[in-house]
């Protein structure tokens, strides 16, 4: 049996790419760590039917490396979603964005807040835009690799067995045996042993 | 009820310090602004993606809001009582699913009050609906730590079958 590991980029892509679109439309942004984290445990999901019908391991290690990668690419569509959305409502021209920091009551203090108008004058949108695509990339990655470690934890899957009888493991002959020799081929119960 | 072993307890100890940091960013960055810190209102957009910061659904501790929502605080107040909760008594409570679900009820009833406009809970109550199931995920992800460093270790000896 082939017991190569299948490739974890569908699943990632699949659970990193819709979740992180959901999250990325503003009217959506409610709780997006638990989008993130969801999107983690997604990924883990999916590939843990994918290693059951390969019959190849899938543990809690696994569930957080393709937690980091379902996170990276939930912050690269999150953000990038979330930059369209901005750049078409208009949100990140100077003057919406002084409007917004001086009809926000959580910036409470009006020299940074004038700080921070100033700064984005003097550096522009794009540079907002990268900045914020890079943050939504660092939470998505961390929420989602909590995501998918739990997620790995829940689905663990072990392969089977290749061979019922006499027990030989599905790991490669030099690591089952030590000294690269191949393993006998399995024998039915009612078939006799064959002469080598 | 399973042990944390020694090697589990070190890596635990690194996430629930990193969930302290987060949760101590959260609750001083209003501190740090009263007190003259003029860069910490710089870093309330940190949070943005992870949480809508409409401020009249934010936490006050007397020093203005909090950067992130009283549902968001308390899921991050949960996740670090979780994992202090393994760091510090050593056992691995390892919680199923279902007691996830079932933690999370109140507060998914609650959003979806609100999304439907009915009336919702008040900030506090909302803060300790979103602990239950923060401390669910924080047992969660301790448990997952614990096997992740297991399974390292016990690796080479799990490839042969007995």
């Amino acid at each position: 049996m082939d017991t190569k590991a299948p490739s974890m980029m569908l699943p990632a892509l699949i659970a990193g790419g819709s979740l992180g679109f959901v999250s990325g439309i503003p009217i959506s942004n409610c709780a997006c760590c638990l989008w993130a984290a969801g999107a983690g445990f997604l990924a883990a999901f999916l590939y843990s039917k994918t290693c059951k019908k390969a019959g190849t391991d899938f543990d809690t290690g696994r569930g957080g490396v393709i937690g980091l990668l379902t996170g990276a690419v939930f912050g690269v569509v999150g953000g990038g979603v979330n930059s369209v959305f901005s750049l078409i409502t208009g949100g990140l021209d100077v003057e919406s964005m002084r409007e917004a920091i001086d009809a926000n009551p959580m910036i409470t203090d009006p020299e940074a807040a004038a700080q921070a108008v100033e700064l984005f004058e003097s550096v522009g949108p794009m540079v907002f835009i990268l900045a914020f695509a890079l943050i939504w990339i660092v939470l998505g990655v961390i929420f989602s690799a909590l995501g998918g470690l739990v997620g790995g934890s829940v689905f663990k899957v072990q392969a089977p067995p290749t061979v019922a009888d006499g027990g030989w493991s599905s790991n490669p002959p030099s690591m089952a045996f030590g000294g690269g020799e191949s393993p006998p081929p399995p024998v039915s119960p009612g078939e006799p042993p064959r002469e080598e | 009820m399973k042990r944390v072993d020694p090697r589990a307890r070190l890596r635990l100890a690194v996430l629930t310090a990193a969930a302290g940091l987060v949760c101590a960013v959260v609750v001083l960055i209003p501190e740090a602004e009263i007190a003259g810190w003029y860069g910490a209102s710089l870093l309330r957009p940190v949070f943005q993606p992870a949480c809508h910061q409409i401020t009249d659904r934010c936490l006050d501790l007397g020093a203005g809001p909090l950067p992130v929502c009283a549902r968001c605080a308390g899921l991050y107040a949960g996740g670090l009582v979780g994992l202090l909760v393994t760091l510090l008594s050593g056992h691995r409570f390892q919680p199923p699913l279902r007691w996830l679900a079932a933690a999370a009820t109140p507060s998914i009833i609650d959003f979806i009050l609100g999304f439907t406009g009915l009336p919702t809970l008040a900030n506090w109550p909302r803060f300790v609906a979103a602990l239950l199931p923060g401390l669910v995920v924080g047992l969660m992800v301790a448990e997952a730590v614990c096997r992740m460093t297991a399974g390292n270790r016990s690796a080479p000896a799990e490839n042969h079958v007995e």
